[in-house]
């Protein structure tokens, strides 16, 4: 790990975040295991996402009628920006 | 450029792999459009899923650029949600009853796959609840 600095919490964050600190451990591990646990979540959100989207991109039907709605959706909201 | 609320008939829809959909929010996010998700609606839309079908809609919400969340963190924003189940009456609908409450906020119209779904709801409330119907084929 490389240089240090200081961050403040309020006291009941300093005691949470030691409450899931096991002894022998340190609250820069707890710290690093929730940030990991996030941008894993976060990532497996996005292959989700991503797969979700693929398979829909793989529909030519789906395709067709979404961009003809999106375009007219599109259209309906900028009619609706001009008249205010 | 103003934007859409979606309703539960979409997201639901989305939430079980509807490709017409899951492509239309794709779509709409590449136009800069922008897309309110209610809280409430993304309850109702998720009860009953599995894990993964709940994580995927989470995904939408977090990762999606246009898709906004209306979480009811601003006080005001409960009342007037308050006051459009009141005027909805018993059985709640809380789905409906967020949507058409921001709907009203933002001056946005509903996008649903059901217009008939709205039509209890837009007789018992007070002001009209503009709706665009998207017909999937």
């Amino acid at each position: 790990m490389g240089e240090k600095t200081t961050i403040q919490t309020s006291t009941e964050t300093r005691n949470r975040l030691a409450a899931l600190t096991p002894k022998g451990s340190t609250l820069e591990n707890t710290i690093r295991q929730l940030i990991d646990q996030n941008e894993s979540r976060r990532a497996h959100q996005r292959t989700l996402l991503d797969n979700r989207f693929a398979a829909a991109r793989r529909d030519p039907e789906a395709v067709s009628w979404a961009t003809q709605q999106a375009e007219r959706l599109a259209r309906l909201a900028q009619e609706r920006d001009g008249t205010r | 450029m103003s934007g859409y609320v979606l309703d539960d008939t979409l997201i639901t829809a989305f939430a079980h792999g509807d490709a017409h959909v899951t492509h239309l929010i794709a779509s709409l996010d590449a136009r800069k459009l922008r897309m309110a998700a209610p809280a409430n609606v993304l309850v109702v839309s998720q009860a009953g899923l599995s894990d993964e079908q709940c994580e995927t809609l989470n995904a939408v919400v977090a990762h999606v650029e246009h898709v906004m969340l209306d979480d009811l963190s601003d006080l005001d924003h409960i009342t007037a949600l308050a006051h459009a189940l009141g005027w909805l009456g018993s059985p709640h609908d809380v789905a409906a009853a967020h949507a058409a409450a921001v709907a009203k906020r933002l001056d946005w119209p509903v996008l649903t796959l059901d217009a008939a779904r709205w039509q209890l709801v837009s007789e018992k409330l007070p002001w009209k609840v503009p709706l665009v119907e998207l017909r999937e084929p």
